[in-house]
């Protein structure tokens, strides 16, 4: 965006052999690599021990990271990096992790919260009781000009590990052989109170390097708002009276990436198109191509596209740039601001576009106060993503009370960080590529 | 991959090999004999010295240094806080994020951004400091823009809805739920919304609101229940009390 423009880089033109490889459905690999991955130096600390979250799960990962706490974001995570077990050293994803907004509108129209930005989110760092942690550890946060102002310093951050079930299944050669692995995740969370509602903040760091960030609403209903007219909410209580008024959770998050230490990351989008079977063939033919996005751009999800971010410094051991793939999840999209109009935004980094709407940030006459406005055009050299993943609460029953939680988020999921399957057993280590069973 | 994934068990075995090394992560992992999980361990507030270093969250040292870096003597004699007084509401002081050419930089500059509302001509100053110079880097003036409040902001606004007539539900309702009367905001926990005007939205009175700094509260009784007071809007630029009507 604007004012403190920064000479540009040169736009890359680095199609790599590796992404027409992907694209052509093929791999070229031979063996396992000997040849050393590209990699950045390993950045200094970046932080005390205090702020540091570093856990190795059994599975041989470990994902390190910063957390502070922003007085309007809330739970900052930066300097996120990633070692799975056959990395020698951290390969580093993320500068900073955050929410980047909460838009609450109500169907009836009659109010509309922003409320990272114009509501007491921050303030409202609740304490976690011990067994809301388990397992794990409860970090003191120092909230600034806490909600209680008698209690500045909230028990509110937890860290702790889960099984996620199956990370992987194979069938070995022989009958009884099976290859198989229970994954392991890392969970970092805070919970905010606004209002009535209770949001909270989940990051799940993977042990295969997929990264799930979750906003979950729980607390209550809005109590007061029980008379939507027809159309605009739900019956909750006895009989048909009380309409619990419907409402949008529009949770905005900002991702700013730097691959192997440097945020000076590609942006490309994949699309595919399926084209009906022509004569002679069996089925039919999908082609996916891909689109660099060299300027801003406000993007729109849909079916056979995807987005992924890509190192401009690191490749993993088979030679192919680290990128990591940003999954979107199930999201109603709200159509009634510019601002929630698409699904993310890439936007060129400047420091003082902080939030997706109401943006307090000083970007200066005619900047704009929202994410959609920061997309004119420039140049993407230190792309941020801005992902907006809506949720609309249409109340029900069950709702009271508490209201049980309801998740809305996404993921980024590694793609080529590492050459193979980061949780590839020794046994499995020669099976890269095209390979062929020892005779 | 689809981008929820559901929580498993909580604090699962997170745990293998020899049963030696498996009893001991079980233990590092909070598990007891049973398999039963063991409740998080509560750690205290870590000591802080007085610089932190890198992206370490702001010393308390460091956040009053920069308030007082921030306000020069002429800023303090012509701004106004929130209630009334001499120099500016102090709003936030955080952690700034780098500037662009400092993004890849594990030595960036520690900088903090602190963020002063004056009352005087409603105007949001957005000062950046040095945290190593003690320089005032950048300062920016901005009108219309309304940040969350700040305690002292929801305090003097429940203040004024205490004081006036407007106020009688509030009273009332904190005296139906306590058996005692309202008289100090201290009896509250106070959070609550910035109110932005749209035409034709609120009565005439509130219709700068946006441009003054105007705010919706949501009281709480401290160890008690919330009291609904959303259809009231304080001004706090203005010091009134408007009703929205319903």
């Amino acid at each position: 965006m604007r004012v403190n423009r920064i000479s540009r880089a040169r736009r890359r033109t680095a199609v790599g052999l590796s992404v027409a490889a992907l694209a052509a459905g093929a791999t070229t690999g031979a063996g396992p690599a000997v040849a050393q991955p590209k990699a950045a130096p390993a950045a200094a600390a970046e932080c005390s021990d205090a702020y540091k979250i570093e856990q190795k799960l059994s599975s041989g990962t470990t994902w390190r990271m910063c957390w502070r706490y922003d007085s309007k974001a809330g739970l900052v995570l930066e300097d996120i990096s990633y070692q799975p077990k056959g990395e020698s050293a951290p390969i580093k994803v993320l500068n900073s992790a955050r929410l980047g907004q909460i838009h609450v509108p109500y169907d009836d129209g009659s109010v509309e919260y922003d409320d990272l930005t114009g509501f007491g989110f921050a303030q409202g760092l609740m304490n976690l009781a011990p067994g809301e942690c388990p397992g794990g550890t409860i970090k003191s946060v120092k909230v600034p000009d806490s909600w209680d102002p008698d209690n500045p310093d909230v028990g509110g951050l937890c860290t702790t590990t889960r099984s996620r079930g199956h990370a992987y299944r194979m069938q070995g050669d022989s009958a009884n052989k099976v290859y198989q692995a229970q994954g392991k995740d890392l969970l970092v969370y805070s919970v905010n109170q606004v209002g009535w509602y209770e949001y909270m903040t989940e990051w799940r760091f993977q042990d295969d390097g997929t990264v799930t960030m979750n906003l979950g609403a729980t607390g209550s209903l809005s109590y007061e708002d029980y008379d939507a007219g027809d159309g605009r909410g739900w019956p909750i209580g006895k009989g048909p009276r009380a309409q619990a008024t419907s409402h949008s959770h529009n949770a905005f998050w900002r991702l700013d990436f730097a691959l192997d230490g440097s945020s000076k990351n590609r942006v490309e989008q994949y699309d595919s198109t399926v084209t009906a079977a022509a004569q002679g063939q069996q089925a039919p033919t999908t082609k996916t191509t891909r689109t660099p996005v060299t300027k801003e751009l406000a993007g729109d999800a849909k079916s056979y596209r995807w987005w992924r971010m890509v190192s401009a410094v690191g490749k993993n051991k088979d030679w192919h740039p680290r990128s990591y793939e940003i999954v979107p999840g199930t999201s109603t999209k709200y159509p009634g601001r510019s601002f929630t109009k698409h699904d993310v935004y890439f936007t060129e980094y400047n420091k003082c576009e902080q939030f997706a709407s109401n943006n307090p940030g000083s970007c200066g006459a005619g900047a704009g106060d929202s994410v959609d406005k920061w997309v004119n055009g420039q140049a993407l050299t230190h792309p941020v993503v801005w992902m907006n993943v809506g949720f609309h609460h249409i109340a029900r029953d069950e709702d009271q009370q508490p209201m049980p939680v309801h998740w809305q988020g996404f993921s980024i999921a590694p793609r080529d960080v590492t050459a193979m399957n980061p949780l590839t057993p020794a046994e499995l280590a020669g099976q890269n590529g095209h390979w062929e069973p020892r005779s | 991959m689809v981008g929820i994934t559901l929580p498993g068990t909580a604090g699962a075995d997170d745990t293998q090999g020899t049963k030696a090394g498996a009893a001991q992560s079980a233990a590092q992992a909070g598990q007891g004999r049973d398999g039963a999980v063991a409740p998080g361990v509560v750690e205290r507030a870590p000591a802080e010295g007085e610089k932190g270093k890198g992206r370490d969250p702001l010393t308390d040292d460091e956040i009053k240094r920069v308030e007082q870096l921030a306000v020069n003597p002429q800023m303090f004699r012509t701004s106004e806080d929130v209630e009334g007084e001499r120099g500016p509401q102090r709003l936030t002081v955080d952690l700034a994020d780098p500037e662009v050419a400092e993004l890849d930089d594990p030595d960036a500059p520690r900088r903090a951004d602190v963020t002063f509302y004056d009352y005087r001509d409603d105007t949001l100053v957005t000062k950046t400091v040095d945290l190593a110079d003690g320089k005032v880097v950048t300062t920016a003036t901005q009108h219309g823009v309304q940040p969350p409040l700040s305690g002292a902001e929801y305090a003097e606004a429940a203040s004024l809805l205490i004081a006036d007539p407007l106020g009688a539900d509030l009273k009332s309702d904190y005296k139906d739920a306590t058996s005692e009367e309202l008289t100090s905001t201290d009896q509250l926990l106070l959070t609550g919304a910035v109110y932005r005007a749209v035409p034709g939205g609120q009565p005439a009175v509130l219709d700068k609101c946006g441009e003054h700094r105007c705010v919706r509260l949501f009281p709480k009784v401290k160890n008690g229940p919330w009291i609904d007071a959303r259809d009231f809007v304080i001004d706090l630029s203005a010091r009134k009390v408007a009703r929205l009507s319903g």
